[in-house]
Order: C-alpha cells, then structure tokens, then sequence
C-alpha cells in the first residue's frame, strides 16, 4: 500500500496461480509458529496452487512444498502482491 | 507394532524411550526428521522391518525401534515422531524434541526431504545446537531426480560440517553410504563406550536454513512440477475433484461388495461341505447329540459363517485402500472433504474413517 504497485491482502484472496511475498502472520503464538515450521515465514514467496472445490480450504506452494490451509489460517497471513496481479479482488 | 492400546493409547505420550541394545558396542541411532519426508521408509530400509509407513504425516507416534546387524557392527535405530522444530507444538514433537534433547544416543540422522530442503534445514540446525552428532540423510533423491532437480551434497556437507548422504530409501539406494557414515561418526568402541555424547562440538555458529541452501539446490527445470500440478488440478479441481473422487470410491466399494460374493460363497459351500464329516467324526467319538449340536451347529457354522462373510471383503477392500494410499490420493480426498468436515469440527482425514464405516454398514 505504501509502495507504488505492491498491496497488502490476506492469503486467502489469492487465486490459484498467483504470488504474493508474506508479509505478517496474525495468528496466535502456537498455530502462528507451526505455520512458520511449514514454511510461512516472513519474506518467502507464496503462490495460490489450488482450491478445493468447495473454495476453502486450499493449497499453497511455499517452500518448495505443497501445503493445504484453511480459510480461518490463510486469512490471517498477510501477504504483499504487485497491484496488477490480483483480479477482480478489490 | 501394531494398533495395540500401548502404541496408541494416552500411555504411549509418555512413554520416555527406553534403548534397549544387544551388545555393549551397539550403535545407537536417532532417526529424526519433518513430517512426511520418508523417515519410516528410511527406518524399514535400514531395519528389513515392515513398520507401517503411510502418506499421512504423523504415523509413527510413539518411538519405534529397529535393531540392525550391518558389516560386523549392531545398530539400534529409533524411528523418532516426524516433528518441524524442537519446540513441541503436539505430543509427538515433545517426544521427538525431548529424546534429541536427551543426548541418549551415538548418532542423530535428521532425514530431509530432497523437494523442499530448505524447509527442513531449520531442525537441522536446531539439532546441531545441542549436539554436533549428526548425520544429515537428503531421502527422496529419485523423486527430485524426477523433478530435475539437482542437490549439491558435496557443498552442503561443507557448509553444514557433518556428514550429508543422499538416499533413496524406496529402493534401498544409499542406505550403505549411510551405514557408513554413522559408524564412521559414533566413532570407535572404546569411545562409545565413555557415553559421552557430543564428542563433536554443537555448532551453533551456523548461518539461517536460507543461507545454508542457497546455491545448492538448482531446479535444472523450471516447469519441474507441472505434470503434478496438472494432476492435482484434475483430482482437486471445481468440476472434476468431487465427481472423481465419488467414482473412485465407488469403484472401491463395488468392487469389495460385488467382488467379495464370489470368495464368500465358495468359502461357504466349503465350510458347509466339511460340517457333515465334522458331523459324523463326532458321532464315531460317540459325543452325546446335544453336545454335537451345539458344537457344530452352533460354534462351527457361526464361526465359518463370519469368516466366509467378513474375511473376502476385508481382503479386497483393505489392498485396494493400500493403492489409494500410496498414490497420494487420500490427502486429496481429505483436501476435497475438509470443508464438509470442517461443518462438523471435524478434518478431512477422517474421510477414510468414514468410508470404512460406510463399507461395514454395507456388509451388516
């Protein structure tokens, strides 16, 4: 938001296919930091690689692994993303 | 070990592990690793055990061990909780977090998943803060191979300063290297034998898991995944997931109801062919008749009974589950269903509860 071109959103509106970079967890201190062993740290790239068919919950490339969070996580992880990237998402 | 109250029960939370060694010279191995990257299959590599290893993380709850006689030296191996840090976050990393702690071993091996190495380089160097016996064993070398790509062990063994083997348990590949490697580490009898661990130094000097890695691994291809990917989107895609996965499961059940009748009626016949000479050898014995009765008519064909009913559809439906499983489809059966589950507090894991359920109402 404060750079030209980058937005800060929650995890869960990325769609699958798109990259944002974390940027805060706001998640209390144990699922917080069990989320940080699989690979959501601060700075690390992160894509959408699909949702489940009924949306929630939905898998994500961080890591070099494939790890599948619910909605009620993903929407706590805060993550950066060039502006132009998200669609439709206001 | 089996399903037994011990390995499951509250009991087997605290069980703090006990090592039981052969010989006074044994070697003792911890086997400690995140979850999911093939610790098991490291484990039954190394042993020619069969301990159940499974695509869900978190199957071995409870320390197993292993003993294993290798080129004239004992090893106990001590398959450990699969766990993402040393910090307990559940039971089974405070078990895991707690034996590495505990210093009651010769040699760690921190098993690493090749696909996401750096992932996993964040135990490594929490392990290597409390003890410098480590050895690191990269698994799933083949896959990555599949996946092109390519891991510099050479340089990460430099980088780290202990020992790094790579491995393909599956097929047994490596696992003498790694033999080698922690007899080469425990080091000789008679040092052992102090009981001193840490004969190497904790490092705790060392650099982040990003720096560790960087360099090291080289996805020789960048599309490396897409075949997967595709995979993925067509087993947990909007239209096809549900669609899929009901086929599928059907096709399962069909094929345990409608396959197992032809193994039941032919068990059976034979059961019921053998009650008449069961019948008759009685008679020669001279049993009294209500005795006779109530063992053949009551015990015998009741027994044969629920065998010839229960035991063709297990035999069918249990291997045919066993396929699913190692095809990594159940997790995307449990992604597919989270949501329905989640309704009910429960997880998407418990599709395979359900679904054994379902096959047990069918059969009653």
């Amino acid at each position: 938001m404060e750079e030209m071109g980058k937005k800060t959103v929650s995890l869960d509106r990325l769609k699958p296919g798109e990259k944002g970079w974390i940027k805060e967890l706001l998640l209390e201190e144990r699922t917080g930091r069990k989320l940080e062993d699989m690979g959501f740290q601060r700075g690390r790239p992160v894509e959408c690689a699909y949702q489940s068919p009924w949306g929630d919950p939905a898998a994500y490339y961080v890591m070099g692994a494939l790890v599948a969070i619910r909605r009620g996580e993903a929407g706590r992880i805060q993550v950066e993303i060039e502006s132009g990237m998200e669609n439709g998402v206001k | 070990m089996g399903l037994s109250k011990s390995s499951v029960g509250l009991g087997a939370l605290d069980v703090g592990l006990e090592i039981h060694k052969k010989r006074g010279d044994d070697i003792v191995a911890a086997l400690a690793g995140n979850p999911n990257v093939g610790k098991s299959t490291v484990f039954n590599a190394m042993t020619g055990l069969r301990q159940h290893t499974g695509n869900w993380a978190g199957k071995t709850v409870a320390g197993v061990q292993g003993y294993a006689f290798y080129e004239g030296q004992g090893y106990v191996l001590v398959d450990i909780p699969g766990c993402y840090s040393l910090d307990a976050h559940s039971a089974e990393e405070e078990v895991a977090g707690d034996f590495l702690r505990s210093g009651e071993y010769d040699v760690a091996v921190i098993v690493c998943d090749a696909l996401c190495l750096e992932r996993n380089m964040r135990l490594v160097l929490q392990v290597l803060r409390q003890t410098g016996q480590v050895v690191v064993c990269v698994n799933l070398m083949d896959e990555a191979e599949k996946k092109h790509i390519r891991i510099d062990l050479k340089e990460l063994e430099n980088r780290l300063g202990i020992p790094v083997v790579g491995t393909a348990a599956r097929n047994g590949s490596g696992i003498e290297e790694l033999y080698g490697a922690i007899k080469k580490l425990a080091g000789g009898n008679s040092e052992r034998e102090k009981g001193a661990y840490g004969r190497r130094k904790p490092n705790g000097s060392l650099k982040t898991p990003e720096e560790i890695c960087r360099g090291i691994v080289k996805y020789e291809d960048e599309k490396y995944a897409a075949g997967d990917r595709r995979k993925d989107r067509f087993f947990t895609g909007k239209i096809t997931g549900i669609p899929v996965m009901l086929f599928l499961l059907f096709a399962v059940f069909w094929l345990t109801i409608v396959g197992a009748n032809y193994p039941s009626e032919a068990l059976h016949a034979f059961f019921s062919s053998l009650e008449g000479k069961l019948m008759n050898g009685f008679c020669r014995l001279g049993v009294p008749e209500s005795v006779r009765e109530m063992l053949v008519y009551g015990l015998y064909r009741v027994l044969t009974w629920v065998v010839s009913v229960m035991l063709p559809p297990m035999a069918i439906f249990f291997p045919l589950f066993t396929v699913l499983e190692d095809s990594g489809y159940l997790p995307r059966v449990a992604f597919n269903l989270d949501r329905c589950f989640q309704k009910c507090n429960a997880c998407g894991k418990q599709a395979l509860t359900m679904c054994m359920v379902f096959l047990y109402l069918q059969l009653s």
